[in-house]
């Protein structure tokens, strides 16, 4: 996978396009970076549902764009959604998903994004679990407000270095920069 | 055996089909939710067909004829990807289901093959021991009679339910 992830100035807003690369060594990446999800040999018995039908001039595998503060912009291979996030006070947020393709679609490219939205929203093999790690994490802070932890992610690896990767922290470091500036704290 | 005791014996023939197929059909939801509740979960796609289609939609697109929901599968194959995938990567909360259903309407369309409806309500239990109504709506099925017994063709589960609570991994 190769990615190309571009922040706003004020680090707030974001584009990340992953490209599909090939893999002849069966995701040895993951392996040998012990990627704790990685699984070997773990292998789909439809795996329709990931063909990527070429519809743009690059073919991006996956496409996310989070526009500060509530609205993230996505494609994962041809399932094209927008997300909405409406925050409920400080313990409960909603996310609102629209689905779309375009009114030119064939009947099989329809059935076809129908399909991929089994990748994507509260039952998404990809997204799943994003709200259920937002849940984990409220629930560790919620009842530690005078606690502090920190993770130092990759703070010593330059921001430059990190540009290529899909696990980099340099952009959620933007961001927190931007949301702080945001809220003069 | 006169005229009118042979009409009342048919008639009688007729109703204990129905309640015959009645039960048959009652029998099947029934199996069907036992095993997701008991976590029998890899038995869930032996139900159905091997073209089945089993959705689970919410009513507030389906109302708007809207085609889209949160789980599609096109075919076994992608039932049991499901059940690979919940068992092997997908990473949620522990949870129980109890399902409750009510209300099964038949319609039959010839003699192997049954459209029918009824009420469900999800109740979910979290490891905190909270009980919540997690699903409220309505399945929509279409039955076949095949050599192994009677098989989900299509299951369309539509849930009335505005929210899905943190997320879906379990079928309904």
């Amino acid at each position: 996978m190769q990615y190309e992830i571009v922040s706003s100035d004020n680090g707030l807003h974001m584009s990340l396009m992953a490209f599909n690369t090939e893999d002849p060594s069966g995701g040895a990446a993951y392996r040998d970076n012990k990627v704790s999800s990685f699984k070997e040999g773990l292998r789909l018995e439809d795996p329709s549902i990931l063909t990527n039908v070429k519809e743009f001039d690059e073919v991006v595998n996956t496409y996310i764009q989070p526009i500060f503060p509530q609205l993230v912009v996505t494609q994962i291979q041809n399932s094209l959604a927008v997300r909405q996030l409406l925050p409920k006070g400080p313990a409960n947020y909603e996310l609102v998903f629209y689905f779309f393709g375009y009114a030119d679609d064939t009947p099989e490219m329809r059935m076809h994004r129908i399909k991929q939205a089994n990748l994507v929203g509260p039952a998404g093999f990809v997204s799943m679990e994003d709200t259920f790690a937002t849940e984990l994490i409220q629930s560790a802070i919620a009842h530690s407000g005078d606690a502090l932890s920190m993770a130092d992610m990759g703070r010593d690896v330059s921001d430059n270095q990190q540009i290529g990767s899909g696990i980099a922290d340099s952009h959620v470091r933007g961001f927190r920069r931007g949301y702080q500036k945001l809220m003069g704290l | 055996m006169s005229k009118v005791s042979q009409l009342g014996e048919m008639l009688m023939n007729t109703t204990i089909e129905q309640m015959m197929l009645w039960y048959e059909m009652q029998r099947l939801q029934e199996r069907y939710v036992s095993v997701i509740d008991a976590n029998r979960l890899e038995e869930w796609p032996d139900l159905f067909t091997e073209d089945c289609v089993y959705e689970i939609v919410p009513k507030e697109n389906t109302d708007l004829n809207l085609a889209i929901g949160v789980m599609h599968c096109f075919g076994r194959a992608m039932l049991s990807d499901r059940i690979t995938s919940l068992r092997k990567a997908n990473v949620f909360e522990l949870h129980i289901y109890r399902h409750l259903i009510s209300g099964l309407e038949l319609a039959p369309l010839d003699t192997d093959t049954v459209e029918m409806q009824s009420n469900y309500v999800v109740v979910q239990t979290l490891t905190d021991g909270e009980s919540h109504v997690y699903q409220a709506g309505r399945y929509f099925d279409r039955v076949i009679r095949t050599a192994q017994g009677w098989r989900y063709q299509r299951k369309r589960a539509v849930y009335d339910t505005s929210r899905v609570r943190t997320l879906l991994v379990t079928p309904v």
